[in-house]
C-alpha cells in the first residue's frame, strides 16, 4: 500500500518542524480514502510544547468538526492519520505515544491510519526525496511496516515550494494548536499556505 | 513589547536599517528577553562589523555574547565562531561565562566530551556555577540521556530548589519519558514560584486530567482560577470544558464520589465556559466548528447521570 501526500501538507508538516527546530511537533492528517489508499490532503499541526491528552482531545474534537469524513455521507475530508517530528535529528525512533496515538485514531476512524515521520536526514537529501516517511499497522501491533508515501503532483513541486517558503522563513508564520490556544487569533488552519501554492 | 515589536518590523521591513536602530532592537530583545535569535544571527554580525563596534562601546561584548548564543542556537558556527573569538580575545580564559560559550561551541558540533570536559573544570573552581550546570542536562538531553538527565536535574535541584528554568527542563524531561505523576510535582512546584501565571495553571490541570488516577476537580479548579487570572484563555477555556465533560461521563458510569451539588457545580463551569468560548470564537473561521463541538457536549448535560 502507499501513501500520497498534497503539497500544502508536505511543507505544513516541514515548516512546523522548522518553526519548532529544538522541539518534537506533531499534528493530525487530513484526507480521505480512496480505494485503499490514503490520500493525505491537509494537515493540522498539534503541539510543539507537550502533547497533553486533554488538549489532544479538544484538537481532536475541532477537527472532526472542521473535517467530518465520509461518515457525513459526502467526499468531505476526515481525520486520516497523525504525523510527528522527533526533537533530535539522529533520532529516527518512533516514541510509544506516537504509536498509542495513531492507534487510537484508527479505532476511532474504523480504518488503520496513517503515521507519517519527518525524518531530518531527507531534509538534507537529494532533490525530490521527500522527507517525510509512511508507517502503517504491522503483524506484531507495532507501526513498522513501511509505507511509501509519494507527493502528487511530484516530490520536486513539493521540494520547490518548500525551498521557496524556507527561503522566505515562512515558518514564522505557521500556527499550531498551542500557537492557537495562547492567542485564538492565530489561524490554526493556515489559510495562508493555500495562498502560497 | 509593543514598542519592541514595532522597532522589529520596521528593522525588518528596511533594505538597510541604520546601525542605531539595530542596536535599539537586538538590546530590546535581550532586556524584554524575546526570543528571536534569527534576528540575533542576521543583525548582529553587521553591527559588530569593524568601525560599526566602535560606537558600541561596552554594548559590543554584550552583542558579541548575544549573537554567539543565538548562531549556536540555529546552529550556524560560522557565525557564532567569531563572536566566541571576540570575546576570548577581550575577557580570556579566565572567564567562566566565556569558557561556557566555548563549551557550548563544542556541544553545537557534537563534540559533547569536549564540552563536558571544559564543564567539569569550571564546576571543579565554582560547583554553585547554575549555567554551567545546566549545560551539563543539555549535553545528557542532547545525546537522548533522558533518564541522566533527570538524575542530574533532580540534583541541581535540591540546592537551587527556586530555579525556574530547572523545573521547567525537569517538568519537559518528564512528560517525554511518559512520567506524568512527575510531571505534576513540577507543574506543583512551578504554580508555587509562579502563582499568577495561567499558563501552569492550565498545564497543571491537564496533567491532573491525564493522570492514571485522573484528578478531574482538582483539573476543573486549576482551569478556573486561570481564567480569573486571565479571562478568555483559550487554552484553559477548551481543557475547562473537555474536563467538565470527562466528569459528568465519570458519573454517568457509575462511579462513585460525585455528589449532585458537585454535578450541578461542574454543568454550570462548563456553561460558562461555553459562553466564554462562544464569544471568543465569535466571527472567526472556527466559529461554526466550536459551536456544533459545544452542542455535541451539551448532551452529556441534558441527561443527568442515573446513581
Amino acid at each position: 500500500m502507499a501513501a500520497t501526500i498534497a503539497p500544502a501538507a508536505y511543507v505544513k508538516i516541514a515548516l512546523h518542524a522548522a518553526k519548532y527546530a529544538n522541539s518534537r511537533v506533531d499534528g493530525l492528517l487530513i484526507g480521505r480514502v480512496v480505494d485503499g489508499e490514503i490520500k493525505v490532503d491537509d494537515v493540522l499541526p498539534l503541539f510543539h510544547i507537550s502533547t497533553s491528552a486533554v488538549m489532544l482531545e479538544a484538537a481532536c474534537a475541532l477537527a472532526e468538526q472542521l473535517f467530518p469524513g465520509s461518515d457525513s455521507g459526502s467526499d468531505a475530508n476526515g481525520i486520516v492519520g497523525y504525523y510527528f517530528a522527533n526533537e533530535r535529528d539522529s533520532d529516527g525512533t518512533t516514541p510509544a505515544i506516537a504509536e498509542n496515538i495513531v492507534n487510537k485514531l484508527s479505532e476511532v476512524c474504523g480504518f488503520e491510519c496513517l503515521l507519517v515521520q519527518l525524518f531530518n536526514k531527507g531534509l538534507a537529501g537529494e532533490k525530490g526525496q521527500l522527507c517525510v516517511r509512511g508507517f502503517g499497522r504491522d503483524q506484531k501491533k507495532g507501526w513498522k511496516r513501511q509505507i511509501e508515501v509519494d507527493a502528487a503532483p511530484s516530490a520536486a513541486a513539493a521540494d520547490a515550494l518548500l525551498d521557496h517558503l524556507i527561503l522566505t522563513q515562512a515558518e514564522l508564520r505557521l500556527v499550531d494548536f498551542d500557537d492557537h490556544c495562547e492567542d485564538a487569533a492565530q489561524d490554526w488552519q493556515n489559510a495562508w499556505v493555500a495562498a502560497e501554492l | 513589547m509593543e514598542d519592541l515589536k514595532e522597532l522589529i518590523a520596521q528593522v525588518e521591513g528596511s533594505s538597510s536599517p541604520s546601525a542605531s536602530q539595530r542596536q535599539l532592537m537586538l538590546r530590546g530583545l535581550r532586556q524584554q528577553r524575546l526570543h528571536r535569535p534569527d534576528l540575533a544571527v542576521k543583525h548582529g554580525p553587521p553591527l559588530l562589523r569593524r568601525g560599526a563596534a566602535s560606537s558600541l562601546g561596552d554594548e559590543a561584548w554584550a552583542v558579541h555574547e548575544q549573537v554567539a548564543l543565538a548562531a549556536l542556537e540555529l546552529h550556524r558556527p560560522e557565525v557564532a565562531g567569531p563572536s566566541v573569538a571576540a570575546l576570548l580575545d577581550r575577557f580570556g580564559v579566565e572567564s567562566t561565562r566565556v569558557r561556557k560559550l566555548v563549551g557550548m561551541s563544542s556541544e553545537a558540533v557534537g563534540d559533547f566530551n569536549a564540552a563536558n570536559a571544559l564543564y567539569d573544570e569550571v564546576l571543579a573552581e565554582n560547583p554553585a556555577n547554575l549555567l554551567v550546570r545546566k549545560r551539563k542536562v543539555a549535553v545528557l538531553r542532547a545525546q537522548g540521556q533522558l533518564a541522566a538527565a533527570v538524575k542530574e536535574l533532580n540534583a541541581l535541584l535540591d540546592i537551587f530548589q527556586g530555579d525556574l528554568g530547572s523545573w521547567q527542563e525537569l517538568l519537559d524531561l518528564h512528560e517525554k519519558i511518559g512520567n506524568l505523576d512527575a510531571a505534576a510535582f513540577c507543574l506543583e512546584e512551578l504554580v508555587l514560584l509562579q502563582p499568577a501565571s495561567a499558563v501552569y495553571h492550565t498545564r497543571l490541570a491537564e496533567t491532573y486530567a491525564a493522570l492514571k488516577a485522573p484528578r478531574l476537580v482538582d483539573a476543573r479548579r486549576h482551569c478556573a482560577q486561570a481564567l480569573s487570572i486571565a479571562p478568555r484563555y483559550a487554552r484553559a477555556l477548551h481543557c475547562l470544558v473537555h474536563v467538565c465533560v470527562a466528569i459528568v461521563d465519570k458519573a454517568g458510569s457509575g462511579s462513585k464520589g460525585t455528589t449532585p451539588e458537585d454535578l450541578e457545580v461542574n454543568a454550570a463551569m462548563w456553561e460558562y465556559a461555553k459562553d466564554e468560548m462562544t464569544a471568543l470564537y465569535a466571527g472567526g473561521p472556527l466559529e461554526a466548528a466550536v459551536g456544533a463541538m459545544l452542542a455535541r457536549q451539551e448532551d452529556a448535560f441534558a441527561a443527568p447521570p442515573q446513581h
